[in-house]
Formats: structure tokens, sequence, C-alpha cells
């Protein structure tokens, strides 16, 4: 009993090591190239406010803020605020496949960025943002 | 010729006749109840029921007794052109089963009648994806079968008139009820020594109550309660692009549900997306162009994309599925609290129909139901 358990454990460890690996490792890419363009070291506390700063109300989508979809605690899932759809968690400690696909990546900072802040966010605030949600 | 006294005989047996007014209600049921949806399970009931009968009158027409066959009563043309100058010179030759006109009368009428039933299996499989033929026939030529189905309708209705004409005109030339004979199966034999009409052995008439109580139970199951038999709908493709791209945010619509010129519409329009930016790559946009060419509500075979297509004005282009006068008419009774919840807008289609990304629609996929009272607040205008 004991025996399995603690295989159990260590297992489980085990994974969560590598998962962590993992994601770091594309993680640190993405910061990495958000560096050669030209931001520097990465605050996670800018990230935060970036994440929970409105932008005023629009009439027709409402509050523009990125927690109006994804939520001011990013570990759990969020939901697009018109469609309804669950939106998993964009914490990497609880889902360890956020920001695995950098094209993805660029394609969602370009459209919410976009809509929430009336522009796209320079890589300093990207990598903020990242190294928020990544540090969770 | 020997003289004999005016006698009674049976002509037409109680199969038949039981047949005869049997088939009255059921066309004249059908025919009541031939509009639209809520009376559908009726006009299929009877309808199943006519068809029975018919296939019965067939059998019969061959196992009957002697006035009921066919043998009996259809005649050469010859004969037949020979009778109508009779009638035309009001002394026709009298018969005591059917005349040869009338004769030609009935075995139409049969043939029309199970023609009907015929055509009414189709469209019930095109237009329903129900029964026999679902699954072989697309919506449109469903639809086609809709209109043959009525257009042969409307024959026997011509032809029924011709059949009261007839009787009409023969019961007046002989002096006798054919009507009543109908009801009482019995003619008056004068001249002739009335050879002797057997009645049905109980073998025959076993053969045709079985024949009769299984056809239409048959029909009946294999059309409506259990899966089509050779036809299990795997529903709409879409590509894989289609389904990343568009599913990101809510289902990915089945491209059947608008017409090309709607999804080019909001393609070109991606920039402002119901108030979110898509921001699609160009080649993205090739791709997802490619996507619904083919397989918009123009090209495909179900009954949404065929019906939303034919309520969208030709120089109209809605962006929503929503907008389309179709739609708004399935759920006009739909109430706006429901449309105002996110978790239940109208681009959930998912959330209302299980078979909403293959993009059937099936009336039995449906999981959601209106509340009894939803009705007296229904407007789907208000309810963004
Ligand atoms: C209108 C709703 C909405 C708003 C507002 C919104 N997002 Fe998102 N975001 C989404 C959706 C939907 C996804 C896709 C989630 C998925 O794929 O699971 C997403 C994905 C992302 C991703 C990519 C995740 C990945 O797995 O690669 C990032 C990064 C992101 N959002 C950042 C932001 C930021 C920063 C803001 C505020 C500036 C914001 N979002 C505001 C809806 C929104
Ligand atoms: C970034 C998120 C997002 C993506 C990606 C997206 N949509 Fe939408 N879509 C929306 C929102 C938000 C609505 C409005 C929902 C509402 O009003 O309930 C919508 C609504 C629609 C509607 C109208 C639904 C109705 O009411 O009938 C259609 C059609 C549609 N989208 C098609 C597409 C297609 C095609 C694509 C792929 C090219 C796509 N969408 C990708 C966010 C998105
Ligand atoms: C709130 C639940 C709900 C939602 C959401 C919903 N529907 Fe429906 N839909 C229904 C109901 C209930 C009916 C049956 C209406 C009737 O027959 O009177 C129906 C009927 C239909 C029909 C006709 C089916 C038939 O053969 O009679 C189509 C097509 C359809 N819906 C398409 C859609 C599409 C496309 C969407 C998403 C844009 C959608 N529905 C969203 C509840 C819903």
């Amino acid at each position: 009993m004991m025996k399995q358990s603690m295989m159990a454990m260590i297992f489980t460890l085990m994974t969560m090591i590598t998962a962590m690996t993992a994601t770091a490792a594309t993680l640190e890419e993405q910061l990495a190239s958000y560096r050669t363009q030209g931001a520097g070291t990465f605050d996670p506390k800018a990230g935060q406010t970036l994440w929970t700063t409105s932008h005023g109300t629009d009439p027709e989508v409402g509050e523009k803020v990125c927690t109006a979809c994804h939520l001011n605690d990013p570990r759990k899932p969020g939901k697009h605020r018109k469609t309804g759809k669950i939106i998993e968690p964009m914490a990497v400690s609880v889902n360890p496949q956020r920001f695995t696909d950098p094209e993805k990546v660029e394609k969602w900072f370009l459209r919410n960025c976009r809509q929430v802040m009336g522009r796209e966010c320079t890589p300093q605030e990207k990598g903020d943002v990242l190294s928020y949600l990544g540090g969770l | 010729m020997t003289q004999t006294t005016p006698t009674n005989i049976i002509v037409w047996d109680w199969p038949t006749r039981l047949f005869h007014w049997l088939l009255v209600a059921t066309f004249g049921i059908a025919f009541a109840t031939s509009g639209d949806d809520p009376l559908l399970r009726v006009h299929l009931w009877s309808g199943f029921l006519f068809f029975g009968l018919i296939v019965f009158r067939i059998v019969w027409g061959f196992i009957g007794t002697r006035y009921a066959r066919f043998s009996d009563f259809v005649a050469s043309p010859a004969h037949v052109i020979a009778h109508i100058i009779g009638v035309l010179h009001r002394r026709p030759q009298r018969f005591l089963g059917h005349n040869p006109a009338g004769g030609w009368a009935i075995l139409l009428l049969l043939g029309l009648g199970f023609l009907l039933a015929l055509f009414g299996f189709l469209v019930l499989g095109g237009q329903e994806g129900y029964g026999l033929f679902a699954g072989l026939l697309t919506f449109a030529q469903g639809h086609q079968a809709m209109e043959i189905h009525e257009a042969i309708c409307f024959s026997m209705l011509a032809l029924i008139g011709i059949h009261w004409a007839g009787v009409i005109v023969e019961s007046f030339l002989h002096r006798e009820n054919l009507v009543a004979a109908m009801f009482h199966g019995r003619k008056r034999v004068e001249n002739v020594a009335p050879s002797p009409n057997s009645v049905p052995t109980h073998a025959k008439l076993a053969i045709v109550i079985a024949l009769g109580a299984l056809v239409t139970p048959t029909v009946f199951l294999l059309s409506m309660d259990s899966k089509p038999l050779w036809a299990n709908n795997p529903g709409l493709k879409i590509t894989h692009t289609w389904e990343v791209a568009c599913g990101e945010c809510h289902l990915p619509f089945s491209p059947s549900l608008l017409p090309s010129r709607s999804w080019e519409a909001l393609l070109a329009g991606e920039e402002d997306h119901f108030g979110d930016i898509l921001a699609l790559k160009p080649e993205t946009k090739e791709a997802l162009r490619q996507s619904f060419t083919g397989h918009s509500a123009e090209d495909e075979p179900t009954e949404a994309a065929y019906q939303i297509n034919h309520s969208v004005q030709k120089n109209q282009t809605p962006q929503r599925i929503s907008d389309t006068p179709y739609w708004r008419k399935k759920h006009r009774n739909i109430d706006v609290e429901t449309w105002k919840n996110k978790d239940m807008g109208k681009a959930r289609c998912d959330g209302c129909h299980a078979d909403a990304k293959e993009g059937i629609f099936d009336d039995r996929a449906i999981t959601w139901h209106a509340p009894f009272n939803a009705q007296s607040k229904q407007s789907p205008e208000n309810g963004r």
C-alpha cells in the first residue's frame, strides 16, 4: 500500500516536472523572441496590471478588459462573454497546454489587445503578461 | 331464355365493402390533414392505412370473390367504347359487377392510390429524413416528390369525380341505388340464373387479414420510430481549417446554414466580427473560402440548407443565421429571456440541437423545448 502510493507520488512529481520544464522551455523561447524585438526584463506585476485594467465600456461589446472573458484568477476557466464558450484556464500551472504554440499566442494577442486596448500590444507588454500567467 | 323471379344476391363481399369505405375515410382524412406540421402524424397514419388498404385490394383482386376479381371487371377497350356508346344512347348493358368503364376507373384509382402512397414515402424520406427512403433523397428531391404527390392526389380527385358521375348515371339508367349496394352488397338479379358467388374460404380471409395487420404497423414502424434502415445520416463534413478558425469562440457553424455570399461578407468584415476581431491571415481566408464553396446553403441536400436558402431574398446578404426568415420562423416561440442567457444565446445552436455540428437539425435531436407560457412574450427581434 505505502509502496504503491509512494510510487504514484514520484510518478506524478516526475510528470509535473517534465511538463513544467517543457512549457518553461517554450515560454522561455517566446520571451526570448520578445527580447530580440526590443523588450527589456519582464515584470509579472506589470502583466497582472495589464490583465485587470479596464479600458472603458463599449456599448456593443461591454467592458473592455481581459478579464471580461478570462478571469481575475487565471487559474479558473473563463467564458467568452458573448458566445458563452468555456475558455480553459490561462495559468500555465493548471493548464500546461498554454503558450505552447507561438502562432496561436500571437494570433490571440493581436485579436485581444486590439479589441480591449484599441491597439496591438508591444513585445514588452506581451512578455509581461506571459511571465505573469507562466509564474502563477 | 328461362324466366326466373327477380332475387337479390350478394355481389360485393364484405371485405370489398369494408375496403371501399375505409379507403374513402382514409383518403378524406389524409386530404384534410395535408397542410403543415402539427397534423403530420395524423396524415401519416391515414396514409399508411390507405397504403395497407390498397395493397389488400390488389391481393383481393386475385383471390377475392367473383365480382371483386380483376378478371371480372377489367375489359378490353372495345368493350369500354361499346359501353360508353350504350350510355350515350341511354340504354347501356347492365353488369352485376363493375361495368367496363367503371372497371377501368377502379383499376386506375388503385394504381394512382399506390403511386400516391409511394410518393408519400419518398416525400417523408427526402423532406423529413424518416422512413424507408430516408437518406436516399436530398431535401430538394423530396420537394419534387411532394409536387408529384400532390399532382397524383388531384388526378385522383378528378377520377373520383368521374367515378361518382358514373355511379349516379348508372343508378339512374338502371333504376337501382348503387351507393346503397356498396353498403349492403346486394344487387337485383332478373333474367339470369345467378351463378353462386362463392364465399371466401377461411384460408383466404386469414391471408388477407394477416397481410393487412402486418403491412400497416410494419410500414409505420419502419417509417417513424426507428432509425432509417440502411441510411444512417452521417451529417455534413467541415474542413479542419474551418473547424479550427471558426470553432474558437463558438460552434463552427456548418457552412450549409448560410448562402455563400453571406460567408463571403463575413470574411470581408472579419475586422469587426460582431465586436470581435478575427485578424485572419490571407492564406487562412483562402482556405476558409474553399471550405464553404460548394458546401453552402445553395449546395447542401439538408432541409435546413434548403429552407434557409429559399427564405432569404436574393438581394439580401444576412450575416447571422439567426437573421434569416426561416430561422426566425422556427424559433419565434422561444422567449427573449432565453436569448439573453449567454449559455443559451442564439448562436449556441448546439445547446438545443444535438446534431448542430453536423448541420442536420433533425426534429428528433432537439434537446430543448419552449416552456408553455413562452408564446405570450415572444419576440426574437429584441433578444440580442
Ligand atoms: C472577447 C473575449 C476575450 C477577451 C476580452 C480577451 N480574450 Fe484572450 N482569448 C479569448 C479566447 C476565446 C481565447 C482562446 C482560448 C483557447 O484557445 O482555449 C483567448 C486566448 C488568449 C491567448 C492565447 C492562449 C494560448 O493558449 O495560446 C492569450 C495570450 C490571450 N487570450 C490574452 C488575452 C489578453 C492579454 C487579453 C486582454 C488584453 C485578452 N486575452 C482578452 C477570449 C478573450
Ligand atoms: C474571436 C472569436 C470568434 C471567432 C474566431 C469567430 N467568431 Fe463568429 N462570432 C463571434 C461572436 C462574439 C459572435 C456573436 C455571438 C452572439 O451575438 O451571440 C459571432 C457570431 C457569428 C455568426 C452569427 C451567429 C448567429 O447569430 O446566427 C456567424 C455566422 C459567425 N460568427 C461565423 C463565424 C465564422 C465563419 C468564423 C470563422 C471564420 C467565426 N465566426 C469565427 C466570435 C467569433
Ligand atoms: C434555445 C434553444 C435553441 C437554440 C439555441 C437554437 N434552436 Fe433551433 N430549434 C429549437 C427548437 C425548440 C426548434 C423546434 C421549433 C418548432 O418546430 O416549432 C428548433 C428548430 C430548428 C430548425 C428546424 C428543424 C425542423 O426541421 O423543424 C432548424 C433548422 C434550427 N432550429 C436551426 C438552428 C440553428 C442553426 C441554431 C443556431 C444558430 C439554432 N437552431 C439554435 C431550439 C433552439
